[in-house]
């Protein structure tokens, strides 16, 4: 029997399907971050929901048999939500290996009981968990003899909280601030025992028909303390009613410490749900910019990558830069962007292609590459030099581009002196305005142009400018105008050519699929 | 023969670095600056200046803002109103010189413009399309580089066709491989038409008359030959 579990402890080990399956029922109830969550949620909500609504219904209506049906049929769903929930949770023949590696490598006797002893343990550990316990609530009422306990299946709601993580969010707020929340709890009890002391002792024996038991006083002291005051029971004493002013005056204090920790609790909180909610979309994106800085620079930056729908997100460590209508749709974070911990947050490691330090301090994006670099060598960095002294140190901090400002503007300005026109018609170009573009296009390794002198491409028909090429092959080498019968073209050649957008979008889609038309015409021309 | 002029106004990081790089292209610099503080440096950066006010109209003459030598004026002070103040009346002092600005809001752009600067250029704007290219298409940004800032032999350059060349009144395609040697050609701007830059995969059938901009890309050598070669004149 013994040997018969570890086999089968094993059998489940190897087993990929048994991995993929529970791996799924796994993402399916707790990854966040699986796409499909988020439907399996709704339909767990609407479940919930629909059930409630039930509920209400049935107080003064006759029961249906279908409403009741769909009550069992959401019972099981529930029921196997939470069985895949205790299987998933744990791995029982993980346990069971572990410890018959164990004993074996010990050379003792192996116990199948004490296996057995330290699952029950975990699983217990979970099924007393309060989520846990919320589960089980929604489903014990449904058994007939516990009818009586329909009133619980309100805590189906609180099953909703699982489905939405920011209001798990929120409840963190209670636990944060616990020990405001004690202190406020103790100032009310003390608040209440004494204000129903004192109308019991004056009220209690006979004197006022309303409070006959000390629970009467305590219930009395609560409504007045909470401001509600239904008045059902009232003081009738003087002694009585001068304790009802001091608990009402009281009872204002306690409602406004009460009303203050809450709101900045929920405010600190709402900051970090909104930062939760940026690096988790960081968390799905891949290949992305991070703009360190969102001034004049990074507004324009992001306006352009925009435009070529090229993904990216924005810190910076004023939230003020954010406010402006405009940036609504943008991926922002507040925050230090020199940081290890937010970068390393937003995937600067592994899925982040570049990191664009903006800020108009030199010695803040010297810092901010530091502490890129430091966490990937392969991410590439550009930064903005306010001062050209700063250039070759940002260099050695290991960015892969400097741009000093007030150098490259000065080059744009004394060009505009000598070629004004020439200087235009790059302008249109640079600025990739309706009118020509300069576009990069690459030869693919399996691309059957290679091999072939450049003139099987005929840039003519697709009035395209052929600029140059550039040959990584040979380290990047840039040859301007290349000899059209005698270049030969090489893979991962990279073409340079000016043109419309139509023409270039056509040429790029046809050398992609490699049916450029004089290649046909020259396939033909060899037939011959 | 006498150098051709620039009068930049106010002297801070980028007009000196301006006047760095148009030194070094030969032209002629006046640097127009009030503050006292700052002749020293200037004249230990070593070009000439001026302390004239420009807000007085009749020190626009003086420092020869009128003379046909004076190729272009640069308005770069600070003070964004003091710049409109000064384009304006610049502008109006002389129809025909070329001036650039610079404004570091894009909003203020259009009145500069208005006021009669020819460009306005906007550090932020250029350095962030510079970046947006480094990203996003690498090669091209390198290639221009090369071509605009003349670290290579690669040049762009412009030959305005005179009357009588014998290219004058030729359609732009005809043009062909054989004649333009080792170079290519950008597109043209034709004045009579409109200011707009006409790029040579759209205006194939466009004839070229005197007054024409071409802009051409080539090595230095070949763009001389070809210089040479359209303005050959019709015998």
């Amino acid at each position: 029997m013994k040997s018969l579990i570890i086999s089968f402890a094993y059998f489940l080990e190897s087993s990929k399907n048994y991995y993929q399956i529970k791996h799924l029922v796994y993402q399916l109830l707790d990854d966040v971050n699986f796409k499909y969550k988020k439907y399996f949620d709704f339909a767990m909500i609407f479940l919930v929901l629909s059930t409630i609504a039930i509920l209400i219904y049935e107080v003064n209506h006759p029961q249906l048999e279908i409403l009741n049906n769909f009550e069992i049929f959401a019972i099981i769903i529930f029921i196997i939500e939470w069985l895949g929930r205790l299987w998933t949770v744990t791995h029982i023949h993980k346990q069971i290996i572990n410890d018959y590696e164990k004993s074996e490598f010990l050379n003792q006797p192996y116990f199948l009981a004490k296996s057995i002893k330290k699952i029950i343990k975990d699983k217990l550990a979970f099924i007393f968990s309060p989520m846990s316990i919320i589960d089980l609530l929604a489903i014990l009422p449904t058994y007939r003899p516990l009818r009586i306990l329909r009133i619980l299946m309100i805590f189906r709601l609180f099953k909703l909280l699982r489905y939405t993580s920011s209001i798990n969010e929120f409840s963190q707020v209670f636990i944060e601030k616990r020990f405001e929340f004690f202190t406020l709890a103790l100032l009310f009890f003390i608040a209440v025992i004494f204000g129903s002391t004192i109308i019991f002792i004056f009220e209690g024996a006979g004197v006022n028909p309303n409070i006959e038991t000390f629970f009467d006083a305590v219930y009395w002291s609560v409504i007045t303390i909470t401001t509600v005051g239904f008045g059902d029971i009232s003081p009738i004493t003087l002694p009585g009613r001068i304790a009802t002013l001091f608990l009402v005056v009281g009872g204002l204090g306690v409602i406004a410490f009460f009303t203050s920790i809450v709101t900045t609790a929920l405010q600190e909180k709402l900051q970090s749900i909104k930062e939760d909610k940026a690096v988790g979309e960081a968390n799905t994106m891949r290949e992305f910019t991070i703009i360190c800085g969102f001034g004049r620079m990074g507004q324009v930056l992001a306006e352009q990558l925009q435009s070529v729908k090229e993904k990216f997100i924005i810190v910076d460590i004023n939230e003020k830069q954010f406010q402006d209508k405009k940036f609504a749709n943008y991926t922002t974070i507040k925050g230090d962007a020199s940081s290890v911990s937010l970068l390393k947050d937003l995937g600067v490691v592994h899925r982040a292609k570049a990191v664009i330090a903006l800020s108009d301090s030199d010695s803040v994006n010297l810092a901010i590459i530091l502490t890129a670099r430091s966490l990937s060598s392969s991410i590439n960095i550009i930064a903005r030099a306010n001062r050209k002294k700063i250039e070759k140190k940002m260099y050695l901090a290991g960015a892969n581009k400097v741009i000093p400002t007030t150098d490259i503007t000065a080059l744009v300005a004394s060009e505009y002196v000598g070629q004004p026109v020439a200087f235009d018609a790059i302008d249109d170009i640079l600025l990739n305005d309706k009118h020509a573009v300069m576009e990069e296009i690459e030869i693919f390794q399996n691309s059957s142009f290679i091999g072939n002198s450049l003139q099987t491409i005929d840039f003519d028909n697709y009035n395209l400018s052929l600029i140059g090429i550039i040959t990584k092959s040979e380290n990047n080498k840039f040859t301007f105008n290349p000899d059209k019968t005698s270049y030969i073209l090489k893979p991962k050649d990279i073409l340079i050519v000016i043109g419309y957008h139509d023409s270039i979008i056509q040429f790029k889609a046809e050398i992609l699929s490699q049916k450029s038309k004089l290649f046909k015409r020259k396939s033909k021309h060899e037939k011959k | 023969m006498k150098k051709n002029k620039i009068i930049i106004f106010s002297y801070n990081e980028i007009s000196s670095q301006i006047a760095h790089i148009l030194q070094g292209k030969g032209y002629e610099i006046l640097i127009s600056e009030e503050d006292e503080t700052l002749q020293e440096k200037i004249k230990i950066d070593g070009f000439q200046s001026s302390t004239l006010s420009l807000m007085e109209d009749e020190n626009l003459e003086k420092i020869g803002l009128n003379h046909a030598d004076v190729k272009a004026f640069f308005c770069l002070n600070e003070d964004k109103n003091k710049n409109l103040f000064i384009i304006l009346s610049v502008r109006h002092f002389n129809k025909n010189i070329k001036i650039i600005s610079l404004s570091s809001d894009i909003d203020n752009n259009k009145p500069l413009i208005l006021a009669g600067a020819n460009k306005v250029l906007n550090p932020y704007e250029i350095s962030a399309f510079r970046i947006f290219r480094l990203l996003h298409k690498p090669y091209i940004l390198d290639v221009l580089d090369n071509i605009l800032f003349s670290k290579s032999d690669i040049n762009i350059e412009e030959i305005t066709i005179k009357k009588d060349s014998i290219y004058d009144g030729v359609l732009l395609s005809e043009l062909d491989q054989a004649k333009r040697g080792n170079i290519i050609i950008l597109g043209l701007q034709d004045k009579e038409l409109s200011e707009e830059f006409i790029f040579f995969s759209a205006g194939i059938n466009h004839k070229i008359d005197n007054g024409d901009t071409l802009v051409v890309l080539g090595k230095s050598n070949d763009l001389k030959i070809f210089k040479s070669l359209l303005n050959d004149y019709k015998k």
